[in-house]
């Protein structure tokens, strides 16, 4: 490696560790005020569970999701979800700006406490504005354990603990709860993931099925697509069936409330009949029901090992390593389907005479959404790192910022979508200079069955000293997972008349 | 050459583009409803308004003061709830906490330019503000499960409502509710002398 090539990787990653912040936070959540809540917990309650908030990968700082508790009382309230009572352990960031924020969680600066609060307003958070499915797993206790996990609550009342995004957070302060609650020794790690608490030794054994509640995007996406399939977006009120004037009263509210669309009087006049007429007669729909749900996520880390085939009959091993998040060839139901996000990504080719770095990602997030979802944004990419790219027929890395916009639309429901994106790239070119590489692309993705899924991808990156402007790229990805932690890839890449043919296992191991 | 023109003209429509995602115009639509009517709004020490407020705004204001002769004057941040920039947001790490959830003391958005201002009344103590502020924080947000729960005599919503009002969860309670919500044609909840608003209307 040049010396100029290992000055570059310093660069991004000091620049990493000053906006270091999306990569090892968990969801940093502002302490709220507790109200309606009594905050001494009896050890009488009724079942105790543990709470995780999928990932909300339009925010990387809860790109890992969140964990919670939630206790459901003996008593009157027993039958609503609303007013069990969630214990959330999060940071106090009172007085803190957003860099602030950033250097004092990442140094262990911030101060954080359990607050106790009505599940509604968790339900609110994650479910509402954030749009995020929430999972509440039944953990099994003994009376003994109850009045454990009791006395750590409120032995915690009034008092703070250290925050730190890597070590410190949700995560560490609910396994602690947990550990003393089972009274097993509790030992901190170095990064602590709430994929990791819910798969651990210790408490896996203890919870059941959870209970799902699916984000409220999600819900109301299905609605609109039956409507407008069926041509009633602009409905006659006496044309409606009370189930159908919910559907439509909650579309309306959530526009409202959660995406900022205006009403005109005419829709306003037609949103409280719709009201008005919804209270006057009995329905069964209901929101936010609670089921029962299959959960998988995987492990946070990776490793591939793959077998690399090169157009000069070149033979390598190439070695494929994550830490964090989701990525495309990942099965999880816990992911949204067309979001991706992966850190210190680092896949290397090993020969008999070369170590080469083929790619290298201190982060790389994108978001597709479909579509034909509700109001769906726009897609885009932004990732910090490098990639390999043939720049007049000579395979370059090529470091810098990449950036994309651009559309996602759904040709086939789940089963296939078409991304259109126009990628402008920043970055410095191996051996060369300061280069912008512009990228237009489109990729096809098919989820043919919950384990195999592939894409097909067309583009042409144009570089801005280079006098080649038609070179276009074509790649093929295929992926069949054996399970949420094991699957095979295979790769195949022409461009430049050269081809690079791929195929490998990977394996999602816990830290 | 040829190419380069082609080349920053993409990237010039591409940068213009976002700037045009990014800023909207130089004016802001800004809805401000309060829990008492006719409070002045202030912009820069002059009214420029009163409750129910919906005007535009030009951008780089960052605060409105609302004020009420019995109240205490409340000044609201615009900036911190207005537009979340796209990749701001990731490269600062995204907004902390819920999106719609700007508790800013007295006020929140539960739009991203709709804001639901609660004054205190002088004299009043903080947690029977706390209370009265997340009960009509709480109808707002969901009118609909409520309008639904009310058709059906009763639910989760309902209950919810009713013991942020501090009231029993009974028939007389469920009563009180509808009765009020008919009287409005389902244009408000009231509980006392506390009136919630639905959607505007």
């Amino acid at each position: 490696m040049s010396q100029s090539y290992l000055r570059w990787v310093l660069v991004l990653i000091s620049t990493f560790f000053l906006f270091s912040y999306p990569l090892q936070a968990q969801n940093i959540v502002a302490n709220q005020q507790s109200s309606s809540i009594d905050e001494t917990l009896d050890s009488d309650f009724k079942q105790l569970y543990l709470v995780f908030a999928g990932p909300y990968p339009a925010s990387p700082s809860s790109a890992f999701g969140h964990l919670f508790l939630l206790v459901e009382p003996k008593g009157s309230n027993t039958s609503n979800p609303q007013l069990w009572r969630a214990i959330n352990f999060s940071a106090n960031v009172e007085g803190h700006s957003g860099i602030s924020t950033l250097y004092n969680g990442l140094i262990g600066s911030l101060e954080g406490s359990f607050e106790h609060l009505p599940f509604y307003k968790k339900i609110r958070d994650y479910s509402y504005a954030e749009a995020r499915d929430l999972w509440l797993f039944p953990i099994e206790l003994t009376p003994k354990e109850k009045n454990r996990f009791a006395n750590f609550i409120n032995s915690r009342q009034d008092s703070t603990s250290q925050y730190r995004f890597s070590d410190k957070n949700c995560a560490t302060y609910i396994s602690e709860s947990l550990h003393y609650t089972f009274d097993e020794p509790f030992n901190n790690k170095v990064f602590v993931l709430p994929q990791d608490i819910l798969s651990s030794d210790f408490l896996k054994q203890r919870l059941s099925t959870p209970l799902w509640i699916q984000d409220i995007e999600e819900q109301l996406g299905e609605l609109v697509s039956k409507y407008e399939l069926n041509n009633v977006s602009n409905p006659e009120l006496d044309s409606l069936d009370a189930t159908e004037k919910v559907h439509f009263l909650k579309t309306y509210e959530w526009l409202y409330n959660n995406k900022s669309v205006r009403f005109n009087a005419d829709k306003k006049e037609f949103i409280r009949q719709l009201r008005y007429d919804i209270a006057q007669q009995e329905t069964d729909y209901e929101f936010n029901q609670l089921e029962s749900k299959e959960f998988n996520i995987h492990h946070p880390a990776r490793i591939g090992i793959n077998y690399f085939y090169g157009n000069n009959s070149s033979n390598k091993l190439l070695i494929d390593t994550r830490l964090g998040l989701h990525s495309f060839g990942d099965k999880a139901n816990t992911y949204p389907k067309y979001d991706h996000i992966n850190v210190f990504r680092v896949r290397t080719m090993v020969s008999t005479s070369e170590v080469m770095m083929d790619e290298f990602w201190i982060f790389h997030q994108s978001s597709r959404q479909p579509k034909s979802e509700l109001n769906s944004p726009l897609s885009w990419s932004l990732g910090l790192g490098g990639d390999r790219f043939l720049y007049e027929g000579q395979s370059l890395m090529a470091l810098g910022l990449y950036s994309a916009v651009g559309n996602t639309y759904s040709i086939l429901d789940d089963y296939w979508s078409s991304s259109v994106m126009l990628s402008v790239n920043p970055t410095y070119l191996e051996k060369h200079t300061w280069s912008l590489i512009v990228n237009p692309k489109v990729e096809n993705r098919f989820f043919i069955s919950e384990k195999v899924k592939g894409s097909i991808e067309v583009s042409n990156p144009i570089f801005l000293q280079s006098n080649e402007l038609f070179k276009p790229k074509l790649q093929l990805k295929g992926i069949y997972s054996i399970t949420d932690n094991i699957y095979f890839k295979s790769e195949v890449e022409w461009h430049y008349n050269q081809v690079r043919i791929l195929g490998g296992i990977n394996f999602n191991i816990s830290l | 050459m040829t190419k380069r023109t082609l080349l920053v003209g993409i990237v010039l429509s591409l940068f213009l583009g976002s700037c045009v995602t990014l800023m909207k115009g130089t004016k802001q639509l800004v809805t401000i409803n309060s829990n008492v009517e006719d409070a002045g709004v202030y912009l820069n020490g002059a009214q420029i308004g009163t409750t129910p407020f919906a005007s535009e705004i030009k951008k780089g204001n960052d605060a409105l003061t609302i004020k009420k002769e019995g109240y205490r004057s409340h000044t609201l941040s615009l900036s911190k709830s207005i537009e979340p920039i796209f990749f701001g947001n990731i490269i600062t790490g995204g907004t902390l906490g819920s999106i719609t959830d700007f508790a800013t003391g007295a006020a929140y958005s539960y739009s991203p330019s709709t804001y639901q201002v609660e004054l205190y009344k002088k004299g009043e103590g903080q947690e029977a503000f706390l209370d009265r502020y997340e009960l009509r924080k709480y109808a707002l947000l969901n009118m609909t499960d409520i309008s639904v729960d009310l058709g059906n005599n009763g639910g989760d919503h309902l209950q919810t409502l009713i013991t942020l009002a501090e009231l029993p969860y009974n028939q007389d309670s469920i009563d009180l509710v509808r009765s009020k919500f008919e009287i409005s044609n389902g244009n408000e909840i009231t509980f006392g002398k506390e009136v919630v608003k639905l959607l505007d209307a």
